[in-house]
C-alpha cells in the first residue's frame, strides 16, 4: 500500500484522504479545526465546482462548503 | 437575570427562543439566519428573566465580527443555555468547552435528538451530564419535546472550572465522544442522494435553473390568479359602496379628493383616482398581497428545506466575480420579497466591501414584489416581450455594476465557509407562522407607506406641483430618458413606495418601450425609504450616499441607453455589447494571477 500526500484541490470527486497538516494562519486553521478540518481526520470529497468554485466536503458525517483558496492549503494522505 | 441562548450557526437556537418566550421569530434551515440579537422574556421558577438569542457562533475566539460580538455578549448574561446539535456532537462540544472555560453557569440543551435517533446516532446523556459537569438535557425544539425540563434546569446550571489549551480541548472532546457516543450503521439516505443531485454542478445548475424559472411561473399564476379571481370581484363590491359614498360627498371637496380622489370618465378607477380609500387600499390589498403571498410561500420552503445553502455553493464563483461569494445569493432572494429583509440579511457576508456591493447591487436591480407585481399588470397588456427586456436590463446591469465595484473597490472577497444542512421537511407550523409574521410584517409596515404614497401622490397632482417638479427635472426625465414630465413625480413617489409609484405611470398615457423605460428607471434609481433606513444602518451615511450616487448614476445612464435602443439605434447596442465584451476580457486578464504553492 501506498500513501501519497496531495493537496486537498487535487482529489476528485468521491475520494477521500486523511488531513496532515493546514497551512495558512491560526485564524484559518482553527475556522478549518472546528468544522472537523484538523490534522488526522477523514475527509470525503462530495463534489468540486468548475473554475476554482467552492469544494463541498463531508466530514464526521456532515457536509461544508469550502473556497477553493482554502481546499488548496490543505494536505492530505491518500491511500492508493 | 440575564440567560443567552448560545450555540454553533443552524443548530436551532430560534426555535429553542420562540418555544421559551412564546414569541415568533424567524427561523430557517441555513446558518445566519439570525443576524441581529432578539430579546424576550421567560419564567425562571418565581423570577422573570431576560432571554436573549445570539446569532450562531464556532468559537468564542474574536475570529469574524459575529463572534467577537458572542464574546463580548457573553460578559453580560448571567446564565448560557448552550444548544448543541446531537448529530454533531464533536463539533458543537468545542464551543461548550470554551463557555466553561468563561466560567459562566451553563445548561447544555442537546437539540435534534430526534435527527440523531434517524442517523443512527445513541448519547449517553447521563455520561455526558457527569463528563461536561453541567446538565445535559435531550430537545426536539421544533416539536417541543425537552423544553418544559431545559427551563426547569436553568438553576441548576453550573460553572465547571476549565483551562484548557487548543489540543487539551480536542484530546477531551475526542475523549468525550468516545465514551458518551454510539454510531450504528447506516446506508445513504434518500435526501443525501437529493442533497448530492442538487449541488454537484451537472445535475446541481440545471435543476438550479428550473427551480428559479418554476417559482417565477409560480408567483405569477398565483398572484395574478388570486388578485383577477379573488381581490378583483371583491373590490368590485366595494366600488359600488364607495361609489355611492362618492355621491354624497360630492365632488370637488377636500375629502372627496383626498379619501376618494379624482373620478375617472365619471366613475372610480382603483388605480388611477388616488384616493385613500381608493387606490390606496386596492393597490396593497387586491394588487400586491397576492403576489407577496405567493412569492413567501416558495421563499419559506427554499429557507427550511435546506436549498439555500446548496444554491449558494452553485453561484459561488459567478458571485466572487461581482465581490461576493455564494451566500450573497440570500440577501438578492429576499429582496425579492421585499428589500428590506434582504438588506437586512447582507450580514451574512464578512466584510464591509462584500456588504456594500451586496447592498447596491440589491437596491439597483432587484425589485421587491410589490414593485413586480404592479409592473406585471402595467407591461401585462403589451404580451412577454417588454418583460423579458426589463428583467434582461436589470439582470445585465447587476453584473456589470458589480463587475466594476469588485474592480475598482479596494481589497478582496473572503472565500465562502459555510456548513451545508442536511436537507429537512419544512415543519408546517414553522412555515405557517414565518408566512404569517412576512405577511403581517407586510400588512401593518408596508401598507402605512403605500397610504402616505397615495395621499402625497394626490396632494402632488391637486395642488399642481406636478407640473413645477417636471420643470426641474424635464432635463433628465424628458430630454435623456424620453418621457413626459408628468413621470417626474413617479420618480418622487418612488422615494417612498415603488408600486404606488409605477402606478403613477399608469395614466401617462405611455408607449410600450417608454413604460420599459419608466419601470427600469424607478427600479435602479433608489431604494425605497424604508430599505434606505436599513441602509444607513448597516453601512453608515458616508456609503450609503456613495452608494445612492452609483444608484442614481446607473439608473439615468442605462436608461438612457435603453431609451435609444428601444427607438432603434441598433447601432448603439452593438457599441455597448463591444464595450461590456472589453471590459470584461480586460478583467478576465487580471483576475490570473500566479499562485504561490505551498509544495514548492
Amino acid at each position: 500500500m501506498i500513501v501519497l500526500r496531495r493537496l486537498l484541490t487535487e482529489l476528485r470527486e468521491g475520494e477521500s484522504g486523511k488531513v496532515v497538516q493546514v497551512y495558512g494562519g491560526a485564524g484559518l486553521q482553527r475556522r478549518l479545526a472546528v468544522l472537523g478540518i484538523r490534522a488526522g481526520k477523514k475527509v470525503k470529497v462530495v463534489t468540486s465546482q468548475p473554475f476554482r468554485g467552492p469544494m463541498v466536503l463531508e466530514v464526521e458525517g456532515s457536509q461544508l462548503a469550502i473556497g477553493h483558496g482554502m481546499a488548496w492549503k490543505i494536505l492530505v494522505e491518500v491511500e492508493d | 437575570m440575564r440567560v443567552l441562548l448560545m450555540g454553533n450557526p443552524n443548530v436551532g437556537k430560534s426555535v429553542v427562543f420562540s418555544r421559551l418566550t412564546g414569541t415568533d421569530v424567524m427561523v430557517s434551515n441555513y446558518p445566519g439566519t439570525t443576524v441581529e440579537f432578539t430579546r424576550g422574556r421567560i419564567r425562571v421558577g418565581a423570577e422573570e428573566a431576560e432571554l436573549i438569542d445570539v446569532p450562531g457562533t464556532y468559537t468564542l475566539e474574536p475570529i469574524s465580527d459575529a463572534e467577537m460580538v458572542a464574546a463580548r455578549m457573553l460578559k453580560e448574561g448571567d446564565v448560557v443555555i448552550n444548544v448543541i446539535n446531537a448529530t454533531n456532537l464533536e463539533r458543537n462540544l468545542y464551543l461548550t468547552l470554551q463557555l466553561l472555560e468563561k466560567n459562566v453557569p451553563v445548561v447544555v440543551a442537546l437539540n435534534m435528538w430526534d435527527e440523531a435517533k434517524h442517523k443512527g446516532i445513541r448519547i449517553d446523556v447521563k455520561k455526558l451530564e457527569r463528563l461536561l459537569g453541567v446538565p445535559v438535557v435531550p430537545t426536539v425544539a421544533l416539536t417541543g419535546e425537552g423544553i418544559d425540563r431545559l427551563v426547569a434546569e436553568i438553576p441548576r446550571a453550573r460553572t465547571q472550572p476549565l483551562k484548557l489549551t487548543e489540543p487539551g480541548r480536542w484530546r477531551k472532546i475526542g475523549s468525550i465522544v468516545k465514551q458518551v457516543q454510539r454510531v450504528s450503521h447506516r446506508h445513504h439516505t434518500l435526501s443525501e442522494r437529493i442533497s448530492d443531485i442538487t449541488i454537484r454542478p451537472e445535475t446541481g445548475i440545471p435543476i438550479a435553473i428550473l427551480i428559479m424559472v418554476g417559482m417565477f411561473l409560480f408567483v405569477r399564476l398565483i398572484g395574478e390568479g388570486l388578485s383577477t379571481l379573488v381581490m378583483s370581484p371583491l373590490f368590485n363590491s366595494y366600488g359600488v359602496l364607495v361609489k355611492g359614498l362618492s355621491g354624497m360627498l360630492g365632488q370637488g371637496n377636500l375629502i372627496h379628493d383626498i379619501l376618494i380622489g379624482r373620478l375617472v370618465g365619471g366613475d372610480i378607477d382603483f388605480i388611477q383616482s388616488m384616493g385613500l380609500i381608493t387606490t390606496g387600499l386596492f393597490v396593497p390589498f387586491a394588487v400586491v398581497l397576492p403576489y407577496v403571498f405567493a412569492f413567501y410561500i416558495l421563499l419559506g420552503l427554499l429557507e427550511d428545506s435546506g436549498y439555500l445553502s446548496r444554491l449558494g455553493v452553485l453561484v459561488d464563483t459567478g458571485m466572487h466575480r461581482i465581490g461576493m461569494h455564494g451566500l450573497g445569493m440570500v440577501p438578492m432572494l429576499l429582496g425579492m420579497g421585499c428589500n428590506v429583509p434582504g438588506a437586512l440579511s447582507t450580514r451574512i457576508l464578512e466584510t464591509r466591501r462584500q456588504r456594500f456591493i451586496a447592498l447596491t447591487l440589491l437596491g439597483v436591480a432587484i425589485p421587491c414584489t410589490a414593485q413586480l407585481a404592479m409592473i406585471f399588470g402595467l407591461l401585462g397588456p403589451y404580451g412577454v416581450a417588454p418583460l423579458i427586456i426589463l428583467f434582461a436590463t436589470l439582470f445585465l446591469v447587476w453584473i456589470t455594476l458589480g463587475l466594476l465595484l469588485n474592480r475598482m473597490m479596494k481589497g478582496q472577497s473572503p472565500e465562502m465557509f459555510t456548513e451545508i444542512p442536511p436537507y429537512r421537511r419544512p415543519h408546517m407550523g414553522i412555515f405557517l407562522k414565518k408566512l404569517w409574521m412576512r405577511t403581517k410584517s407586510f400588512l401593518f409596515e408596508g401598507v402605512p407607506f403605500v397610504l402616505l404614497g397615495v395621499l402625497i401622490a394626490n396632494l402632488l397632482y391637486s395642488l399642481g406641483i406636478i407640473g413645477v417638479i417636471g420643470e426641474v427635472l424635464s432635463p433628465v426625465v424628458v430630454g435623456l430618458l424620453g418621457l413626459p414630465p408628468e413621470a417626474a413625480a413617479a420618480l418622487v413617489v418612488g422615494f417612498l413606495r415603488k408600486d404606488v409609484a409605477v402606478g403613477m405611470l399608469i395614466p401617462l398615457g405611455l408607449s410600450a418601450g417608454q413604460l420599459i423605460v419608466a419601470s427600469a428607471v424607478l427600479v435602479m434609481f433608489f431604494p425605497c425609504v424604508a430599505t434606505f433606513a436599513v441602509f444607513l444602518k448597516e453601512i453608515g451615511i458616508k456609503d450609503t450616499v456613495k452608494a445612492s450616487l452609483v444608484m442614481m448614476a446607473t439608473a439615468i445612464s442605462v436608461g438612457t441607453i435603453l431609451r435609444l435602443l428601444l427607438q432603434g439605434l441598433l447601432e448603439v447596442l452593438v457599441v455597448v455589447i463591444l464595450a461590456v465584451v472589453a471590459v470584461y476580457i480586460g478583467m478576465g486578464g487580471k483576475e490570473r494571477k500566479t499562485r504561490w504553492s505551498p509544495l514548492a
